[in-house]
């Protein structure tokens, strides 16, 4: 039978085309792989075509060896473009990415492509030539991004992350806070940060990174950056940095993942990337410096903002990048080539030197410095202005062990902390180098000191700043605090502060342990703390105010500054980890998170003059943090009204205070009665089933007889300490 | 302003304190193998019951006091002549006794055995035979049930109706007295129960755990009345008699602690209101962490027994006594004018 | 036993702190002086001036029956009537403050009675009573101080020769238990010390994944540091018998137990101190 079913069967009739097009040999495709076409080459006579050949196969087969080359001539010219062959696609691919854009000189830029490219999308036919247009997704409203400003009694947000949840509050201050959104299980995978103006917040994912807003705190971005460690801002809050240990990977380009995926084929093996917020795309990405590659703590941040984002800038070896962040091109397409750069600053603010006009934004400026170099360089630390890259200062410095750069936050004045040794390198001690800026010249004037500065910290708005010093003693026991807290501002000559400053300590308290100095953001205030270091078990806050008015000033004539320091708290604190001011300036939070240790986990609340407002023992506490303010938009005529008439906004917030202290106590009552009840009522139940039971307990008839007892009683009591 | 008396007969660690039903006696033994029997009142030492070779981990007294009992780490259980101190019966058994715990009628006692090696732990129901020789055989075995951690501590409820067990991961479990049958479980804690004591009708009782919490939950539903937190592991808790209150005792390990001072451990006993579940006061003295708090059961006085060696038994003022929540003082009032009415 | 600072095996406490002393006053009250250390790790000597009270009370009559019942165990042979110092001390005066606001209260207690150590802690002038050193008194010629009369009573009784005063532990009434008995059981013939143990292993893991299966244990102990509470790596393991400690040493000697080689060998006797 099955012979006569053959017979039967013309073999035109059969359709082979699953089968055809399933064994065709693509070998076009295998082929065209290979090539590359390049364009804008130079058009040049006959003659010399063999000579461009020539210098266009160097340069290709620095990229592989070249199998062919083929450069279309006509008319006894050359065409100005050409076919380049190697012997693999990956050639082609590499040629493409290393090499289009090329200069061959100044009038000739190669453009290189694939071929397999100009195939898919140049021929006619394979892409549409009508527009499409993109699909714009429907707007979505983000809800007012700065809301909470609008609270009418100005209170301060902050979020505390405990366990896997991460809650956001309002500070009631004495009160226990109030929850804004329900607070979230598993919102962040490791922690949560505000955008410098508070408007996001930022959570992490193995994803990425996602923002949150708006008075529900409703999802508004999503960065796309797998296993993203470190995230930061630029200073005015525009861009976004984050960092991934996972370098990035793009998706096939044939899949579809590859459509929705925010990188292009650039950034492939890119670890650092930069985010335009208001788009959510990435706007530059650079692969991790090899240097860093093997540090395991990561430099961070990695990129510095001037204090406008109009420039950023990424540190190199011997070298400084300084990107203008409108196209995210490095200024004047160069590097900045600075021997041996160790470390630099911008300026927190729009610099006003000298011949600046006052009526326009400052001037941007950075500051950096550079080791001795051999024993022909000295160290220097020099003050660059951006994009001129103009250096208006350079102070040279001899036996330099480190730098640290210390901007006052207006940009009036910069410190460099320089530790320096002796010759015999045994011992250190500090110089401290203030870069006047609006000065003429940008005069510098140095205070040497005999210990070793640990921390240093400017008064903000202000021209006070705290130092600790740490006393050298070779022969003492570590556990002997020898921290010196020290106050200095400027030197009062004749009645007023000179121009040009002179600054002296006006105060200092020896034999501590502190190791912290926060000052507040209105200034005035400052919290000195010991945070929980490797030894230190007696961990403590204290507050100063550096312009007391309780007291008459210290009448020490010959120390003459403008400022009346006092302590005015001090608090031990044993578990202290973290603290942080509000915005505001008026609460201290005061924290010990369960990444550093397990002790009184938790969190305080201070006011600015130290009265402890709040405790709250939390376990498995992790992190405070304040969310902060965009600059207030009031004028300075504003502002003096409201200092002017600050009795009867104050009399309103008292009541306000009052009011709310009693609601909170109300609720606590009735909570308190509910409970009651409700205990009251189970043990009735209870003692009626035992009743039932026969079980309830009967009371003793009682037998009792009178003894007697020997019992011991304290007269008296001493307690002496014994050396 | 409390002075407590310290009672400093041990050397080592305590283990349990526990008061007999009058609350004149009080025991206490410890890691060093010898347990003591002490006035309340004024803290003289009646006198000790030598014969363990290991740490005694628990003890308890029957109600007329006649009795003693004693569960130990050197592998065996003993009974004891309350009043002269004389061993009555010892059983040797298969793995260390880690609670014992007398029934409201004296008549039996159970014990909860340790899991060691291939051994698995079990809860176990012996006679008390006060005339004659002591059976060897337990007449009730409950053995850790499969899926569940080893049972760490044990009492009677309410009319010796059940008996509920507190496990090292955190279970707790309810089974038939009688039968042994078992009954229902919940997992109120996320780490070891390191105790759980009655309320005096025995009709709920209060766990506490390495997780830091220390919870109360009824007999009848197991459910979980009432949750006291804290910053750090609790070794024991108790129910006060008379006041609404409830004592919590613990404190980190020395090895989880960095420096010397000792309110850093949170050697401390800490008050709660049993209803509120504020913490409402803290007693400190102790130079390690407390290992068990027991209250005199007409709710005079209160003794812990600490890490440090000592224990420290404290006589209320009658501050504590009189002090009383808003809340309570209106509730209390109400009643008063209500019963007058009626 | 000497009080144990926190972060301390009572094993390592040295036995710096001295003995406590009772001494009988003529007026039939009793001296105690004992000593601990406080929470900084300071010595703090306590003086104690003690009466014992007769009170009567109404009692159950099981409790009465109770109240008659003689003493047993090692209570046996006591004569004291009433709370024995040796094992009760009425302990220093602890402050319950109930409130939901416990932690401020308790602060400003704090700070009152760090004002209270100020005063307590003022010198007397023996001569004089006034707030100077004795040898600083203004009126040390005038008012003639006798160093040895006054100074024996102020001094608490210190000073040996007084008469009937002060009796050292070894010699007291049953005081050979107290100040003998450390030595006694401290039997180190079971003993092992074990060194080279990782830092993060603790007792619990030496106890049960090593020694446990050779026989029943009588103590372990590992050494911590005082300050931080950190292992030193070394510790002491006491078995009941000999027998089992020398099947531990064998076995266990030499073996590899997280990441380092334990080294076990018998404990030496302490030199006597």
């Amino acid at each position: 039978m099955p012979s006569t079913v053959e017979e039967d069967i013309n073999i035109d009739d059969i359709d082979f085309s699953d089968l055809e097009s399933k064994y065709a040999v693509q070998e076009s495709d295998n082929i065209l792989a290979n090539y590359v076409v390049v364009d804008g080459a130079p058009i040049a006579p006959e003659a010399k075509a063999e000579m461009l050949k020539k210098v266009l196969n160097k340069l290709f087969s620095t990229i592989g060896k070249v199998k062919d080359m083929h450069m279309p001539v006509a008319d006894g010219k050359t065409k100005g473009f050409l076919f380049v062959e190697y012997f693999k696609p990956e050639f082609a691919d590499a040629a493409v990415k290393q090499l289009n854009g090329k200069k061959l000189d100044v009038k000739h830029r190669l453009l290189v492509n694939k071929l397999s490219d100009i195939e898919k999308y140049a021929v006619e036919g394979h892409v549409t030539d009508e527009f499409q247009e993109p699909e714009i997704p429907p707007f979505k409203e983000t809800g007012y991004l700065r809301s909470w400003l609008q609270d009418p009694t100005g209170r301060d947000q902050f979020t505390l992350q405990m366990n896997d949840v991460v809650g956001v509050y309002w500070n009631k201050a004495r009160q226990p806070p109030e929850a804004c959104v329900e607070p979230r299980a598993h919102w962040t995978s490791a922690f949560v940060k505000y955008s410098p103006k508070g408007s996001f917040l930022f959570s992490i994912h193995p994803q990425g990174v996602q923002a949150w807003g708006g008075p529900d705190y409703a999802r508004m971005k999503r960065f796309a950056h797998p296993d993203v460690r470190l995230i930061d801002f630029s200073a005015d809050g525009k861009f976004l940095v984050s960092l991934s240990p996972s370098p990035i990977v793009l998706p096939p380009e044939d899949s579809p993942a590859r459509a929705s995926c925010p990188f292009g084929p650039e950034s492939e093996g890119h670890k650092l990337v930069i985010w335009d917020l208001a788009t959510g795309l990435p706007a530059r990405t650079f692969p991790l410096p090899p240097q860093l590659e093997k540090e395991k703590k990561m430099i961070w941040p990695l990129v510095k903002w001037s204090y406008d984002d109009k420039y950023c800038a990424r540190i190199g070896p011997d070298a400084l990048a300084v990107y203008e962040t409108e196209t995210f091109q490095l200024v004047d397409k160069k590097i900045i080539k600075i021997e041996g750069i160790m470390d630099f600053e911008w300026a927190p603010a729009g610099v006003y030197l000298a011949n600046s006009k006052k009526n326009e934004p400052g001037e941007h400026l950075l500051t950096y410095w550079t080791p001795e170099i051999n024993s022909n360089q000295t160290a220097r630390v020099a003050v660059m202005q951006i994009p001129s890259k103009e250096v208006l200062r350079t102070v040279n410095l001899f036996q330099v062990s480190d730098c640290k750069l210390h901007w006052q936050d207006q940009g009036k004045f910069l410190c460099v902390k320089v530790d320096r040794h002796t010759k015999s390198k045994k011992t250190v001690f500090t110089n401290l180098e203030f870069f006047q800026l609006e000065e003429k010249g940008i005069p510098v004037e140095k205070l040497e000191l005999k210990d070793v500065v640990v921390n240093f910290a400017w008064e903000p708005k202000g021209e006070r700043f705290v130092v600790i010093c740490t006393v050298d003693m070779p022969n003492v026991s570590a556990a002997v605090p020898r921290n010196v807290v020290a106050f200095y501002g400027p030197e009062i000559q004749k009645g007023k502060i000179n121009p040009q400053k002179k600054w002296t300590e006006f105060k200092s308290f020896d034999k501590k342990r502190s190791n912290t100095i926060l000052w507040s953001p209105k200034g005035r205030f400052v919290a000195v703390a010991t945070v929980l270091g490797a030894q230190s078990s007696n961990s403590e806050i204290e507050f100063f105010d550096a312009d007391y008015d309780g007291d008459k000033k210290d009448q020490d004539a010959k120390i003459n500054v403008n400022a009346n320091l006092k302590l005015v708290a001090q608090h031990e604190y044993a578990g202290l980890t973290d603290l942080a001011w509000d915005p505001s300036g008026r609460y201290l939070a005061a924290w010990s998170s369960a990444w550093r240790h397990k002790i009184e986990n938790g969190y305080r609340l201070y006011d600015l003059a130290g009265h402890l407002l709040r405790e709250d023992l939390i376990d498995n506490f992790k992190a405070f943090e304040w969310r902060p303010r965009p600059a207030s938009l009031l004028t300075a005529a504003d502002r003096k009204k409201v200092r002017k008439n600050l009795k009867e906004y104050s009399a309103q917030f008292d009541e306000l205070d009052a009011m709310e202290a009693d609601t909170a106590l109300r609720e606590l009552i009735l909570l308190r009665r509910r409970l009651l009840k409700e205990w009251t009522s189970w043990r009735q139940t209870v003692v009626e089933k035992l009743a039932e039971l026969g079980l309830d307990q009967k009371e003793e008839t009682d037998n009792e007889e009178i003894i007697e007892e020997i019992k011991e009683e304290i007269l008296e009591e001493t307690e002496e300490v014994i050396e | 302003m409390m002075r407590p008396i310290m009672l400093k007969g041990h050397e080592r660690s305590l283990t349990q304190v526990k008061f007999n039903r009058e609350g004149d006696l009080l025991l206490s033994v410890a890691k060093d193998r010898v347990a003591s029997v002490w006035y309340s009142s004024n803290g003289e030492r009646l006198g000790t019951f030598i014969g363990h070779i290991g740490t005694i981990w628990s003890i308890d007294i029957d109600p007329e006091s006649e009795l003693v009992v004693t569960g130990s780490a050197d592998f065996s259980a003993k009974l004891w002549n309350a009043r002269t101190g004389e061993c009555v019966h010892t059983w040797s058994l298969p793995s260390p006794v880690r609670r014992v715990e007398f029934n409201a009628t004296g008549e039996k006692f159970l014990m909860v055995t340790d899991q060691v090696m291939k051994q698995l732990g079990s809860i176990e129901v012996y006679p008390v035979n006060r005339s004659g020789p002591q059976a060897e055989e337990p007449m009730l075995t409950i053995t850790t049930r499969e899926g569940f951690a080893k049972a760490t501590v044990a009492g009677w409820s309410y009319g010796g109706l059940y008996i509920i067990a507190g496990h090292a991961d955190g279970t707790i479990s309810k089974y038939d007295a009688k039968t042994g049958e078992f009954l229902a479980s919940t997992k109120p804690h996320t780490e070891t129960v390191s105790d759980l004591q009655f309320s005096p009708d025995g009709t709920y009782f209060i766990t506490s755990s390495r997780d830091k919490t220390a919870h109360i939950l009824d007999v009848d539903g197991l459910q979980m009345l009432k949750t006291y937190e804290t910053d750090a592991p609790m070794n024991s808790a108790a129910i006060t008699p008379v006041k609404d209150f409830v004592i919590l005792g613990g404190g980190q390990d020395a090895k989880d602690v960095t420096t010397t001072s000792s309110k850093q451990g949170k050697f401390e006993a800490r008050f709660f209101h049993k209803v509120f579940q504020d913490e409402i006061g803290r007693v400190n003295g102790h130079f390690g962490p407390l290992n068990y708090i027991a209250v005199h059961p007409q709710g005079t006085s209160y003794a812990s027994g600490g890490e440090d060696g000592y224990v420290r038994l404290h006589h209320f003022e009658k501050s504590y006594f009189d002090f009383l929540y808003d809340v309570e003082r209106t509730a209390q009032a109400t009643a008063s004018t209500q019963t007058e009415v009626n | 036993m000497a009080e144990v600072a926190k972060g301390q095996s009572w094993a390592d406490v040295e036995d710096d702190l001295p003995s406590p002393q009772v001494i009988d006053n003529k007026d039939g009250t009793k001296t105690v002086i004992s000593y601990r250390l406080n929470e900084a790790g300071k010595k703090i000597k306590l003086t104690q001036k003690v009466r014992e009270i007769k009170v009567t009370e109404k009692v159950n009559k099981g409790v009465a029956q109770r109240r008659k019942w003689s003493k047993f165990g090692d209570e046996k042979d006591s004569t004291t009537i009433g709370p024995d110092f040796r094992t009760t001390q009425v302990g220093t005066a602890v402050e319950l403050v109930l409130g939901t606001s416990w932690r401020g209260e308790e602060s400003k207690k704090e700070e009152e009675k760090k004002l209270d150590v100020v005063k307590a802690t003022n010198v007397k002038c023996r001569t004089c009573d006034g707030n100077h050193f004795t040898s600083k008194c203004p009126f040390k010629d005038t008012l003639g101080a006798d160093p040895e009369g006054s100074g024996a009573h102020d001094d608490g009784g210190e000073s040996a020769g007084a008469p009937g005063a002060y009796i050292a532990p070894h010699l007291r009434a049953g005081g050979s238990k107290l100040g003998g008995r450390n030595f006694e059981e401290r039997d180190d013939s079971t003993t092992l010390r074990v060194t080279q143990l990782n830092e993060m292993v603790d007792e619990d893991m030496i106890r049960e994944e090593l020694f446990a299966p050779f026989g029943m244990l009588r103590r372990v102990t590992l050494v911590r540091d005082r300050e931080t509470g950190q292992s030193k790596g070394t510790a002491y393991v006491a078995y009941e018998t000999v027998e089992a400690a020398q099947k531990a040493m064998e076995n266990l000697d030499g073996r590899g137990y997280h990441s380092l080689i334990l080294r076990v060998e018998f404990s030496k006797p302490r030199p006597a101190r």
